[in-house]
């Protein structure tokens, strides 16, 4: 017999057997997720991430204010302006972190390196068929190899990711550019 | 009645334990004591930019089939995650291995539209989660033998795309296309080109 799609019949998940633990170096400071206010503004709400745990008192809307010249707090709410994309490595020298920007993804191994450093990886997606791009937040490293990706698009928002699924954003493009800070 | 696949409950076992052996640091789904099951496991189709403003046909000569399936992940009556799977390359059509859980909107989202398609689309057919990333928008694509229809669940205010209603594919295509894409970076040093050769 057909059902229909709501399946109130829920498989049960035997919660509880996850290992919780990551390969963040003792002592870092946490990455509190930011989902971006404004639908340009991935590259500012990974720099709120980015900038918070260094003591780096930038918002998402204090950096586009920045980047404009305009007044883009609060947000929502923002002037039509301050909606626009810009460039990790163009927009956050100026409050303090230097930004290396790479034209490739990168090997898993370098991207462990980071993390065990302390340091994200910030990754620019390409969706198949489009120009446009988009940017996420690798946090943290789980022992199994997953990794915990922060991407401030609420559509895919906190969570942990095999590698692959990465380097595929998600199944819906690919992984083309890179920054390290 | 619009329906979703039936998965054999090995399928099924084995995609939940996957998913609790993935749960994110952070989740919910994490907290001591934390009780979930999986509701409903959709195939995910993707429509790029360019077959959405240049592209011919209906729907679902435009898609593009990942080859991903999502679950949708309830504590209790609310779904505020979800989780990714593939099919393995020797068995396509089922899913077989958890790439992704995630706390996200789009479980909740996805959730009430599931309930709206349930209560509101009498039409035989089968639904798919559809991905429009260049436009942040989220949904169900109902295609059956009488059914060709998108329902928007999440999408943001400037793409005008009422949530929870039947739009035709047609139209459908016709309203997103009208709206410019998210460029997200942009443009670099003024270029058109944003990305270079190959991107």
């Amino acid at each position: 017999m057909a059902m229909a799609i709501g399946n109130r019949q829920l498989q049960p998940i035997p919660l509880g057997r996850a290992q919780l633990w990551t390969l963040a170096p003792p002592g870092a400071a946490p990455t509190t997720y930011v989902k971006q206010t404004e639908t340009n503004w991935c590259w500012a709400a990974c720099g709120e991430m980015v900038m918070q745990p260094r003591g780096i008192a930038e918002t998402q809307c204090t950096l586009a204010s920045k980047q404009f010249t305009l007044q883009c707090c609060p947000s929502p709410g923002a002037p039509s302006g301050c909606n626009r994309g810009c460039w990790p490595d163009v927009a956050y020298p100026a409050s303090g972190v230097p930004t290396l920007r790479t034209a490739a993804p990168l090997a898993q191994a370098t991207v462990s390196a980071e993390i065990a450093a302390g340091r994200p990886v910030q990754v620019c997606y390409q969706w198949t068929g489009s120009s446009s791009t988009h940017v996420a937040l690798i946090v943290d490293e789980y022992p199994n190899g997953d990794f915990e990706v922060y991407d401030p698009w609420p559509g895919y928002g906190p969570g942990r990711r095999q590698f692959s699924q990465i380097q595929g954003a998600y199944g819906l493009g690919r992984w083309i550019q890179s920054f390290t800070f | 009645m619009v329906t979703a696949p039936t998965l054999a409950p090995q399928v099924l076992n084995s995609i939940a334990n996957q998913i609790a052996e993935r749960v994110p640091r952070s989740s919910e789904l994490a907290a001591p004591g934390a009780v979930a099951g999986i509701g409903e496991s959709l195939r995910v189709a993707l429509l790029p930019e360019d077959e959405l403003t240049g592209g011919k046909g209906a729907l679902g000569d435009r898609v593009v089939e990942t080859g991903q399936w999502h679950h949708q992940i309830y504590t209790g009556d609310d779904a505020r995650s979800f989780a990714r799977s593939i099919e393995a390359p020797e068995a396509p059509g089922e899913p077989s291995e958890v790439v992704e859980v995630a706390d996200s909107v789009v479980a909740a989202d996805l959730g009430r539209t599931i309930r709206w398609v349930d209560e509101n689309v009498p039409q035989e057919g089968e639904a798919e989660v559809l991905m429009v990333p260049s436009h942040f928008t989220v949904g169900l694509w109902l295609h059956g033998p009488e059914l060709d229809a998108v329902v928007v669940s999440s999408a943001p205010p400037e793409m005008e795309l009422p949530r929870n209603r039947l739009i035709e594919s047609g139209r459908f295509i016709e309203m997103l296309a009208a709206r410019p894409a998210i460029e997200g970076l942009g443009a670099r040093d003024g270029s058109a080109a944003p990305l270079g050769e190959g991107a």
